[in-house]
């Protein structure tokens, strides 16, 4: 038993709980947030699109509901898509498969996961607009891991020039990544 | 004048995959940052989101985005009519509460839910019997509410959340456990219920860590504090990390609260007044296991930040903790000044029980200065204040401080004795009918 003079935490939650936060613009916050939250659903989780716009909306009213003590909306937000997507597949699974890799989605464990999704969804964006021989190799350096060696022999080229390639590409897609978040900004 | 030198892009993408961190990189703030800013990059490129090439439809649409407003604005003016009732219902005498209810079947609205819950918080804390009723009244209220919807179960399970931790205020933990699982349930099946399943999840832990169910405590608290990283919710993310290490605490698991409390120490999120108790706790794991020059020091800090909030009674509480490892590294002389100090300012702050066992560590110092002679004196004085501070252990309380006093005018009273009393005094908020056994 801890003795009387030990601190307990239960008297100091940040409480207060279901008073709708007042003010806020839902159809606004719902424009501002969509496109990052449709990324998650679809891409992360490989929910159809149509069912994430249901879930959306399921997210954004459990905001409205979840009272005034949020502390950062757009984390809330990215948590909650991430949760409803998961949930959506628990649900689905009753009549459909499971993708393999759904526990293995996200790490719990690491801080800012809203950023980490934020910087995906502006370089899916930036991959638009990166040539293909560029694209090419960032993902077989990146994403596959492959060696710069690697690379050269899959693009038919020297070793020194696959490492200029790399490094050039990453160089592209950064200019193209601060320019989408300069406009954005 | 200096002028400083930047490693160029160029070379930091080409340190990128270097095994040994660069000496420049280790000394310059900037760089470092740049360094991190192309990391950044280069993680997110191992996303398979990245690579994901189908085209969504990328512009909001507008039915979603007015129907969302609509929702939003019914849900306002329910909130607005629901106002007026609530204060008015607040402003009768609690025992009137149910029948002014009973007479308004207009106020079964999921507004005057959230408006009950809302106002709730402030009478957990100074009329926790009133709040049970109240919370009560929400629940019910929620139940009834119609079309079944999740916006509704989330609000549903928010009643009976706040009535689950009231229940807990007042000791009726297996109802607490009751009702918290029934908000747990109905979140886990509401497709973005997880945030408000961890805030359930967090009470559970409190509930469950009070009658000792502290595997079950530990598994509620590690799913909130999951729960709320992913949510960004930096401060209840804290909260689930003190919670768990006042669990290893409850646990006597003193080496496994430290790290905990360190963390939240050294968290630049932490409020003061956090940051202060995760010293005080240190302190009290430290004490424990017999560490107490570091158990001093941190309480220094403790009582530091506490006066700097004016957090009066904490303030007091971690003095107390002070002069308890003075006694304990056998500085009784220091120890038993301040305890005479400390409980001038219990009595002041109106700390009935914590006046009790300061005298009883005062005793203790008395005894072991060799000043047994002065004891009855101070256990007279106790009995007085106790006499008129109405608490509900008064009888067990006064008989016990009556053996005290009893003991150090025959001169038998012993470390042991004093010790016993004090373990009694522990117990007794919690068992408030227990009667004092005199030592053998």
């Amino acid at each position: 038993m801890l003795e009387t003079n030990a601190i307990d935490t239960a008297g100091s939650l940040p409480e207060s709980t279901a008073d709708v936060r007042p003010g806020v613009d839902l159809g606004a916050l719902y424009e501002e947030h969509r496109d990052l939250l449709l990324h998650i659903a679809c891409r992360k989780f490989r929910v159809p699109e149509q069912d994430a716009e249901t879930l959306m909306q399921e997210v954004f009213l459990a905001y409205m509901e979840s009272g005034s003590g949020v502390e950062n909306t757009r984390g809330w937000l990215v948590g909650a898509m991430c949760n409803a997507s998961r949930y959506y597949w628990r649900t689905q699974a009753k009549s459909e498969s499971l993708p393999d890799d759904l526990s293995q989605q996200i790490d719990p464990q690491s801080h800012g996961i809203a950023e980490q999704f934020a910087t995906s969804l502006t370089l899916q964006k930036a991959m638009r607009y990166l040539q293909p021989r560029c694209r090419e190799t960032l993902y077989l350096h990146y994403f596959e891991g492959r060696s710069a060696a690697d690379v050269a022999r899959e693009m038919d080229t020297t070793n020194r020039y696959a490492e200029k390639l790399i490094h050039n590409c990453l160089k592209r897609v950064r200019e193209i990544y601060f320019s989408i978040t300069a406009v954005r900004r | 004048m200096m002028i400083e030198q930047h490693y160029d892009e160029e070379i930091l993408i080409a340190l990128l995959d270097e095994q040994t961190s660069d000496p420049h990189l280790q000394v310059c703030a900037t760089c470092r940052a740049s360094m991190n800013s192309i990391r950044q990059v280069t993680t997110a490129l191992h996303d398979e989101t990245v690579w994901d090439r189908r085209e969504l439809h990328e512009e909001p649409r507008p039915a979603t985005t007015s129907s969302l407003r609509m929702v939003a604005s019914s849900v306002a003016s329910e909130d607005a009519a629901a106002e007026p009732w609530v204060k008015a219902l607040l402003a009768r005498p609690a025992c009137e509460w149910r029948a002014m209810f009973a007479a308004h079947s207009e106020w079964r609205t999921a507004g005057f839910v959230r408006k009950l819950v809302a106002a709730v918080d402030a009478i957990n804390f100074t009329s926790p019997a009133d709040a049970v009723d109240l919370t009560g009244i929400a629940v019910e209220v929620a139940e009834g509410l119609k079309p079944s919807s999740q916006r509704l179960a989330i609000l549903r399970a928010a009643a009976l959340r706040e009535h689950g931790y009231a229940l807990y205020y007042v000791g009726r933990f297996p109802d607490a456990v009751r009702r918290l699982q029934e908000s747990a349930d109905l979140l886990a099946s509401a497709p973005a219920g997880a945030y408000d399943l961890a805030r359930t999840r967090l009470h559970q832990g409190y509930v469950f860590s009070v009658i000792d169910r502290l595997g079950d405590a530990k598994s509620m608290f590690d799913e909130a504090r999951t729960a709320f990283v992913e949510f960004g919710d930096t401060q209840r993310r804290i909260v689930a990390d003190m919670a768990i290490g006042t669990l290893h605490m409850r646990a006597r698991r003193f080496d496994a609260a430290l790290p905990v409390m360190h963390l939240v120490i050294n968290d630049d999120c932490a409020t003061t007044v956090t940051r202060a108790t995760a010293y005080h706790n240190a302190a009290y794991c430290y004490r424990e296991l017999g560490r107490y020059s570091e158990a001093k020091k941190l309480l220094a800090s403790a009582i530091d930040l506490f006066e700097q909030i004016g957090a009066v009674a904490q303030r007091t509480n971690a003095r107390w903790q002070l002069s308890r490892v003075f006694l304990l590294e056998g500085n009784f002389g220091p120890a038993f000044e301040l305890l005479k100090s400390l409980r001038d300012e219990m009595r002041d702050l109106g700390m009935a029980h914590d006046v009790a066992l300061s005298s009883i560590d005062m005793a203790e110092g008395l005894l072991m200065l060799g000043r047994i002679s002065e004891v009855p004196e101070l256990c007279r004085s106790a009995m007085e204040y106790f006499a008129t501070a109405e608490l509900t252990y008064s009888r067990g309380a006064l008989t016990a401080i009556a053996y005290l006093r009893e003991a150090a005018e025959s001169k038998s009273l012993t470390q042991s004795a004093v010790k016993q009393v004090r373990e009694f005094f522990e117990i007794l908020p919690k068992q408030p009918q227990l009667l004092f056994a005199r030592p053998a």
